[in-house]
């Protein structure tokens, strides 16, 4: 056997092709998704948002480890082995016999040019969390510890309240707002704050954030959008069951609009049209009959690994002979 | 800052003394008096051979400054990636929207009470 390109350049650019197939696939059926999943109970929603954001990435390293698991089979049975069957010049994706196969000038292509996609559209994303993880330190430095389990006072006029920090997240609540707020209202908000620091929605956000770093810019936008709004309905449903009133939280979302902070006009620009939306689908959502929340498939997990062992020895072939495609003639 | 808001003013020799506790170089002391001037939040004067450091604000002067800039950052969005707020912190709820919404509310609170 001849040795050809590291076995680790063929399965970045398996798993790339898997992730750009799971990326179309997506874009072309999520206009029909989006009904059914606007009628998921907003937790569940927000659930499968996520793994649909994370759906290329993860399909991606999935197809990686189903190439490399027949390999994998035959260093724990020899007998197994299948490489000894196939032709010299066939593309193997195996880590016992190393491909005798050499990129081709279209793979080196393709390769580079969906690394660099991810790089450069990454790249901004991390600049604004380092920006952001600055901005929430100082805020952290200056405010103080409230009377409030868990909560932050900030010592500001301007009525805000958020959950913020990525691994762990503290809850900032201003005087402006603790001021200008009922206790029914505050408890509205603090409740759906404490339902985000539960739920990590900031971490579970960023994570979305980076799996949708592979789908086409204009669905991963869609599913980012649906994402955020699904985390707010679902922190909205948990503060209602906190309360046991879903109409004390609807009015706390109304009046704390009326008391939020005007921004400058190149924000309000960005953000008016999804802010009114939002707004409306929370009070509404808030309003209607709760979807009845589904208990979690435990059998799914186990369901998924046990396709992929079967899968891996078709998609392995596959995989290697799509590969071969892209092979130096 | 903390030892110049206690003791009003002090040269190098002086803040160094006083920190000595944390066993840092004249030199640190002096680099950082100089960039604490730079910013703006030290004056100095020059007496005999020696700069004099004062703080130009007072410490609750500085503080409500440090929060007005953090609390602009916020709004601004500077770190929206990192947090979730209540309601849209860049929101722009126009008067008429809240007014429907509280009507929406209104009806509900009516017709079923609150659930």
């Amino acid at each position: 056997m001849t040795t050809g390109s590291p076995l680790v350049l063929w399965l970045g650019l398996a798993g790339l092709l898997g992730a750009a197939m799971i990326a179309v696939v997506i874009t072309i059926v999520l206009p029909r998704l989006q009904p059914a999943l606007e009628r998921l109970a907003p937790a569940r929603r927000a659930r499968v948002l996520t793994a649909l954001c994370l759906a290329p990435l993860g399909a991606g390293a999935l197809l990686m480890l189903a190439c490399l698991l027949p390999s994998l089979y035959a260093a724990l049975w020899p007998t197994l082995d299948h490489c000894t069957r196939h032709a010299d010049d066939h593309l193997h994706l195996c880590l016992v016999h190393p491909p005798a196969a050499t990129l081709g000038l279209t793979a080196l292509l393709v390769g580079a040019a969906g690394s660099a996609m991810f790089l450069v559209r990454g790249l901004p994303g991390v600049v604004r969390l380092y920006r952001a993880n600055r901005v929430l330190a100082r805020l952290h430095a200056a405010s103080v510890p409230a009377d409030l389990a868990g909560v932050r006072s900030v010592d500001s006029d301007v009525a805000f309240s958020f959950a913020g920090g990525i691994l762990h997240a503290d809850i900032f609540l201003s005087r402006g707002l603790r001021e200008r707020v009922d206790e029914a209202q505050l408890a509205a908000v603090l409740a759906h704050e404490r339902a985000h620091v539960r739920r990590r929605d900031v971490l579970r956000r960023h994570v979305a954030r980076v799996g949708a770093l592979l789908h086409l810019p204009g669905a991963g936008r869609t599913l980012l959008s649906a994402l955020e709004l699904a985390c707010e309905e679902a922190c909205d449903a948990e503060a209602a069951v906190t309360l046991g009133d879903r109409v004390q939280v609807a009015q706390a979302i109304v009046a704390v609009a009326r008391l939020a902070p005007r921004p400058p006009p190149a924000v309000a620009a960005t953000a008016v049209g999804f802010t009114g939306e939002a707004l409306t689908h929370r009070v509404t959502a808030l309003l209607a009959t709760p979807p009845r929340e589904s208990a979690a498939s435990w059998w799914s997990f186990p369901a998924a690994l046990g396709a992929l062992v079967l899968l891996a020895p078709g998609l392995h072939h596959a995989t290697e002979t799509v590969l071969s495609l892209l092979a130096r003639p | 800052m903390e030892h110049l808001w206690a003791h009003g003013s002090g040269d190098v020799k002086s803040v160094h003394a006083a920190l000595k506790a944390r066993r840092i170089t004249i030199n640190t002391v002096q680099s950082t008096l100089r960039r604490l001037f730079d910013k703006q939040l030290l004056r100095r004067e020059k007496i005999s051979h020696a700069h004099v450091y004062s703080p130009r604000s007072t410490r609750q002067a500085y503080h409500r400054q440090v929060l007005a800039e953090v609390v602009g950052d916020v709004l601004r969005g500077e770190a929206g990636t990192a947090l979730s707020a209540f309601v849209d912190l860049a929101a722009e709820a126009d008067e008429a929207h809240l007014r429907t919404l509280e009507q929406l509310i209104a009806t509900r609170l009516r017709s079923g009470g609150a659930t």
